[in-house]
């Protein structure tokens, strides 16, 4: 095995370098001005790079003033639920003594419709006599008994009768 | 000599071709020669939710690895902070200021961004910078568009943007909104000062001046380097094609772990063993093996050794291509100790890769076991793989082409034997960290004349 890998020959000269090699080299050691050049440059992409972290600071910054307000939130979240689990329970109870004072007027309403239905029962029943009544052969014994009470009381009876009065003279 | 390699990842959570080249070399030049030589990786980390930076100091078979960590959401254009990160720069600044190495060799400067190279600069610290791939050139490194798995004529922001929006939720929203009626790009250079501001934030025009500006600035970086190293000539040629000096790129070669010697010896076995071993992904053009093989009548097996799990999609479509023959097997992940093993156990190495490569180890590792090698005719194999005599090329992406010469070496095995065997021509890593020192001392003895000189 040698020591040498095999490139096929080429028109040009691009011999292997044996590491002494005589090609032109760079001297690696700039001047001043160039390296000056290419630190201005680092210093300027590194004041583009720390603008830009800052920005973003800045916008996280407001990030979290916003979560921490968002987490005030969160904090109070217990507190503000206890409340109004109280205030379900109180109109709870407020609902339960509703419905029982509605039941009350309910079953009021409902005696007093018992009770109207029994008086509409009693206005019939005497519309129902009084008709009886009126139309009776008592009715012109009543009205004639009654005008002699008023004759005596000294009354004049000239009201009507009903046509069927024959006119007291005295 | 204190010696600073810098990867991108590195073992042993990742093990792909880089990072373990970079390791054994470290292992290399540190065992042989005693020299100091440290890892700066990134560590990739998907964690649900993963910290803004961090930096571990940790040690890999007695080399220290300090690895750092740090958030994408830091540099909000992300288009830019794939390959330009100051943030990160500045960190492995610290660690140099801290190590204080005579040279850095940098294997990968992916998710760390071309800035830790202006750290050395800054420093005049010696630096090599090892051309892995096209990542200098191309987002994703492939110089293959991701959809079409067309080859990239050049980078253009809307063609990368396409390339990138391939299974990355943000760049396809970016993409869509790029798309939407009366989207106008406009474009700053962030390679001028005073655009920072204008490039630090997540909104379309500044993603797409980041895609825009990517090469200019990437070349910028690059050519201050001292040493640019190509491992081959493909690589090389491509990065002069997009107008980089052919005289500042300089080939070294890949070296590779000695194996175990392999001849091919056709009374040995009934059946001629075809095997892939590789990353399952498009581009490695598994699928396009998997559908020759099944055109091929005789007696052949074919091994897949790979991890399913980076693209799953794809891999779980060519796995259920395979089932339905039960001369393929799936063989599942394979740890880098095992290649060897693996390579003895085959007859034909098949690397049936679309795009065009660069100088991939797999192969390397074949040669050097005497494997033959059925490669796709690639510029990045091509320049490796010399027909007939270490293997054989097909035309990339021929289903027809593959199963032909598949179908050839199991009707004439005598092919076989008279390929196999010829692990000549493949540089060992000893051989290759050879080069790299004689590189590293010739760059810190030029150093310190000139920190000499200044006094």
């Amino acid at each position: 095995m040698t020591n040498s890998i095999d490139p096929k020959p080429e028109a040009t000269s691009t011999a292997e370098s044996s590491g002494s090699t005589s090609l032109p080299q760079c001297s690696g050691t700039g001047t001043d001005r160039e390296k000056i050049r290419v630190l201005e440059r680092h210093v300027d992409h590194l004041m583009g790079q720390l603008y830009h972290q800052v920005g973003i600071i800045h916008s996280q910054r407001d990030h979290v003033a916003h979560l921490e307000k968002q987490l005030k939130a969160i904090e109070d979240t217990p507190r503000l639920l206890d409340q109004s689990l109280q205030k379900i329970a109180q109109l709870k109870e407020d609902l339960a003594g509703r419905k029982e004072v509605e039941l009350d007027l309910r079953r009021r309403v409902e005696s007093l419709e018992r009770e109207e239905q029994v008086k509409e029962g009693h206005i019939k029943r005497l519309e129902e006599y009084l008709h009886k009544f009126w139309y009776s052969p008592h009715r012109r014994l009543l009205r004639s008994v009654r005008n002699s009470i008023r004759g005596l009381l000294g009354r004049n009876t000239t009201e009507s009768n009903g046509g069927t009065s024959k006119g007291d003279s005295h | 000599m204190r010696i600073v390699f810098v990867t991108h990842q590195y073992p042993p959570l990742y093990t792909t071709g880089t990072e373990l080249y970079a390791k054994r070399l470290a292992l290399n030049i540190r065992g042989t020669q005693g020299h100091d030589v440290r890892i700066f990786t990134f560590e990739p980390s998907y964690a649900a939710n993963p910290e803004l930076y961090r930096r571990e100091e940790t040690v890999d078979e007695g080399v220290p690895v300090t690895r750092v960590w740090g958030w994408g959401g830091l540099q909000p254009n992300f288009s830019l902070s794939k390959y330009y990160n100051v943030f990160l720069g500045k960190s492995f600044g610290t660690y140099l200021d801290q190590v204080k190495p005579d040279v850095v060799h940098f294997f990968h400067s992916a998710f760390l961004g071309a800035s830790v190279l202006e750290e050395t600069f800054l420093r005049d610290i010696p630096t090599v910078v090892n051309l892995m791939d096209f990542w200098f050139l191309c987002p994703t490194a492939q110089l293959l568009k991701t959809r079409t798995l067309d080859r990239c004529g050049g980078p253009e922001a809307f063609q990368c943007l396409e390339c990138l929006s391939v299974g990355d939720v943000d760049f396809d929203k970016l993409l869509a909104f790029t798309r939407a009626e009366g989207f106008v790009p406009v474009t700053n250079d962030c390679t001028t000062l005073g655009n920072g501001l204008r490039f630090s934030n997540a909104t379309a025009h500044a993603q797409m001046s980041a895609l825009a500006v990517r090469q200019t600035l990437l070349r910028e970086i690059l050519l201050r380097s001292n040493r640019i190293v190509s491992p081959s000539r493909t690589v090389r040629d491509r990065f002069i094609d997009f107008g980089y000096p052919s005289e500042r790129i300089e080939i070294v070669p890949y070296g590779v772990d000695p194996m175990p010697p392999y001849t091919f010896d056709k009374g040995k076995h009934a059946e001629v063993r075809f095997g892939f071993i590789g990353s399952i992904n498009k581009p490695k053009g598994l699928h396009v093996l998997v559908e020759a093989m099944l055109r091929v009548k005789g007696a052949a097996t074919l091994d897949i050794y790979g991890n399913p799990a980076h693209f799953p999609h794809y891999a779980e479509g060519c796995f259920e291509l395979a089932r339905t023959d039960p001369r393929i097997h799936v063989r599942g992940p394979m740890k880098p100790e095992h290649a060897p093993t693996a390579l003895r156990d085959l007859d034909v190495l098949v690397v049936p890769s679309l795009w065009s490569e660069n100088t991939p180890f797999v192969v390397l590792e074949g040669r050097a076991a005497g494997v033959p090698i059925l490669g796709s005719d690639v510029e990045g194999i091509a320049e490796i793989v010399e027909e007939g005599r270490t293997g054989r090329l097909f035309a990339p992406g021929s289903v027809e082409d593959l199963s032909r010469v598949m179908q050839e070496l199991v009707d004439d095995r005598a092919q076989l034997a008279r390929v196999s065997g010829r692990f000549d021509g493949v540089r060992t890593l000893r051989a290759n960290a050879r080069v790299f020192e004689g590189i590293y001392s010739s760059m810190a003895s030029a150093a310190g004349a000139a920190v000499g000189g200044r006094r």
